[in-house]
């Protein structure tokens, strides 16, 4: 399938273009190729399970340009959030983390809980997916939104209650002066999501982390934070790391996409390029499953199996289990992650994916 | 396959004449319909306040064999409909009927044989499975009490053993427990559960909302394929309407506690008559699409303690006409099966087209 082709012919029914000659244009390769926010390198989250030490990131390596969005994308267990978790110190205890976050050219990892504080919510803001966890029940809204912006920036109470009410009304809240008053109970679940990137934006970050920011809401508002996002990087040129399962959300709205499988990198590149014509088996799996890929009156197609817990990753690469073009060296060797023409990254030996036939065979009865 | 090579079974229903249906009213009752809910109210009683109306004046049926999906945002009063559909909460006007037979709300008393063939599909299979049972013994429990058999041990093994591999597992995790498996297995085995008892007509509530990304689209497959299979009726409710087109033969769309559009699924995805429709099918994100933003529907769906006057959807629609801020729509026939409940819709208009 094209990068603009309409979603109604998914890309198991079209031939598949090669990406290999055409190199990313437009906006996006400008972003990412100068001045990165935030650079992440070979960074591995090892975990303490009741089976032992355990790595639930291994070795993961990303950037994000100064006003990019970049799309994180994987199951449950894919290691997207502990990524996202790990980059502002936020990880469980007995965590163990190596590698290298580079924050504006600061590196995170190892900085004492002191310093970080100065990062966490100043430079770099969190909006977590359920608005409930990061919205105190009983505290009014005005003390939530004021509270940091006063420790981080030294703002008097009403310098800070003048911010707050800019980012509500940045956050398109209705009538932001009555809503300071209110406490968040009074607040629909999309107002309150409003609410906490508000928050999350009070203290103008350079960069936000948007872990599930829309999955626990209806398409309507969905839409509605989406753009809103879109806005705050065009107008205030905030870095956005958005992690969600959608692709449908990745592709309206990221610059670039990473799809993490079994805590490592699947593949990584320009979205339209990767979204478009996934070269990893898991994105193609991924993008066929989608209701709108298959034709109509045909059954979904869906990977077959699950994804795979921490304590029994399988050897090799990650996917070979549910991978349907999985050699014997995909059981033993995991794959080396590579750079492609196109500039993605992929992390799979089975290259170029063999052609689908046009018809989509009636798979289904799982 | 799917349930949708089904769909003649409503198609060749005799259409009911154009023009606006009395008082709202959106469906007719008949025989030969599995499950029918007739002009039903719900209201949940607030100390100290006016009750809140979550469900208005729903009718709505749904045919063996066929899928009727029933899409709208949180706090439509979707999931109160279902409920109150298999009698969990009781409907304050109109009613619920199942093979003809009025759907008494489930007390303390067990509930009638002929009634247990009505069964629901929830959310969250992990919550919905007893945790400190085998599952086995769990869908065995199922298959004596949904269908009164009187089943030795080994009987009942084998029954689970197949009821197991339906819904795409080994017969050999019969003895384990929930939390040894993943959500989407936990629901395979709930929707097992269910089929112990043999089921006539099945509603399922949001069955694949709280599961991974890969395991949605197994589990709406699941489902669709025992539709086909066994010829049973389903109400699958879900806000996520990229599955719903996929695997319902008619969709029913519900705004702040009313069906505003009903209509073959196709129809109403292809050309959606009511304004409401058509901003929840333009703010899917479309995968593949590019750069393209989906587009926003302002505002919130209102307090329901405080419903607008007039159309209830007028303060959000972008079509507002004058009129609609006093008067209540009443439903349209804009094709034959095919309602919306708005001043804009003209009758017969999807004919014109």
């Amino acid at each position: 399938m094209s990068a603009n082709g309409r979603p109604e012919t998914g890309p198991a029914t079209v031939a598949r273009p090669r990406a290999a000659d055409s190199r990313p244009t437009g906006p996006d390769n400008r972003r990412t190729s100068t001045g990165s926010v935030l650079e992440v390198e070979n960074l591995s989250v090892a975990l303490r399970t009741s089976h032992g030490i355990r790595r639930a990131v291994d070795g993961i390596s990303f950037s994000i340009g100064a006003g990019e969005i970049l799309g994180i994308a994987g199951e449950s267990g894919s290691g997207k959030t502990l990524t996202a978790l790990s980059l502002l110190g936020l990880l469980p205890l007995g965590a163990r983390t190596s590698g290298s976050v580079r924050f504006e050219g600061r590196e995170l990892l190892g900085l004492k809980r002191r310093q970080l504080r100065e990062v966490r919510g100043k430079q770099v803001g969190l909006v977590s997916q359920d608005p409930a966890t990061s919205l105190h029940p009983l505290l009014r809204i005005d003390v939530q939104m004021t509270e940091h912006v006063r420790a981080h920036l030294g703002f008097s109470k009403d310098k800070a209650r003048q911010r707050a009410i800019e980012m509500l009304t940045a956050v398109r809240i209705p009538d932001p002066e009555t809503a300071l008053f209110a406490h968040p109970h009074q607040f629909s679940g999309g107002m309150r999501q409003r609410i906490a990137i508000a928050m999350a934006l009070a203290c103008e970050p350079r960069l936000l982390i948007a872990d599930e920011p829309t999955t626990s809401l209806d398409v309507t508002v969905q839409a509605g934070i989406l753009r809103l996002l879109d806005r705050l990087r065009r107008e205030r040129g905030v870095s956005v790391m958005i992690i969600t399962h959608d692709l449908g959300v990745l592709s309206s709205i990221s610059d670039r996409i990473c799809i993490l499988y079994g805590g490592r990198v699947a593949e990584y590149g320009v979205t339209p390029a990767v979204l478009g014509t996934p070269r990893h088996p898991y994105t193609e799996g991924l993008m066929r499953s989608l209701p709108g890929a298959s034709a109509a009156g045909a059954a979904m197609v869906p990977i077959q199996g699950a994804p795979p817990s921490l304590d029994s990753m399988p050897g090799g690469c990650a996917f070979h289990p549910r991978c349907e073009w999985a050699r014997e060296s995909c059981r033993t060797t995991v794959p080396a992650l590579r750079s492609l023409d196109d500039g993605r990254q992929l992390a799979c030996d089975v290259d170029p994916l063999p052609a689908r036939p046009a018809q989509v065979s009636p798979v289904g009865r799982s | 396959m799917t349930a949708s090579s089904l769909a003649s079974s409503f198609a060749s229903e005799p259409a009911p004449s154009p023009g606006s249906a009395p008082g709202g009213r959106m469906g007719t009752s008949g025989p030969g319909r599995l499950l029918e809910l007739d002009d039903l109210d719900v209201s949940y009683a607030r100390r100290g306040h006016a009750p809140v109306r979550a469900v208005i004046g729903a009718s709505l049926s749904v045919e063996a064999g066929e899928i009727v999906g029933l899409v709208g945002e949180s706090g439509c009063g979707k999931s109160t409909l279902g409920r109150a559909a298999v009698g969990l909460v009781p409907p304050s006007a109109g009613e619920v009927r199942y093979r003809g037979e009025r759907v008494e709300t489930l007390g303390r008393a067990a509930r009638s044989p002929e009634l247990r063939s009505l069964q629901m599909v929830f959310q969250d299979p992990y919550a919905s499975l007893n945790p400190r049972r085998r599952v086995g013994r769990q869908i065995a429990d199922a298959i004596r009490l949904g269908t009164g058999a009187k089943l030795d041990d080994e009987a009942a093994t084998r029954r689970v053993a197949a009821l197991l591999e339906r819904v795409g597992l080994s017969a050999a995790v019969a003895h384990r427990f929930p939390h040894e498996f993943s959500g989407g297995q936990c629901q395979r085995i709930a929707i097992a559960r269910v089929l112990a008892t043999e089921p006539s007509c099945v509603v399922a509530d949001e069955p694949i909302s709280a599961l991974d990304a890969s395991a949605q689209a197994q589990i709406a497959n699941l489902l669709a394929g025992i539709v086909a299979e066994s010829g049973l009726g389903m109400l699958f409710i879900s806000h996520d309407l990229s599955v719903v087109r996929k695997i319902a033969d008619r969709t029913v769309v519900m705004y702040f506690g009313r069906i505003v559009e009903t209509g073959a699924t196709e129809a109403v995805w292809s050309q959606p008559a009511h304004p409401y429709t058509r901003a929840l099918i333009g703010a899917i994100p479309r995968p593949g699409a590019g750069s393209a933003l989906p587009s926003e529907l302002p505002g919130d769906v209102p307090d329901p303690a405080r419903p607008p006057s007039g159309c209830r959807f007028h303060p959000r629609c972008p079509e507002v006409m004058e009129r609609c801020r006093t008067e209540d729509p009443v439903a349209i026939e804009v094709g034959p099966g095919w309602q919306s409940v708005c001043f804009r819709s003209q009758p017969g208009q999807a004919a014109v087209k």
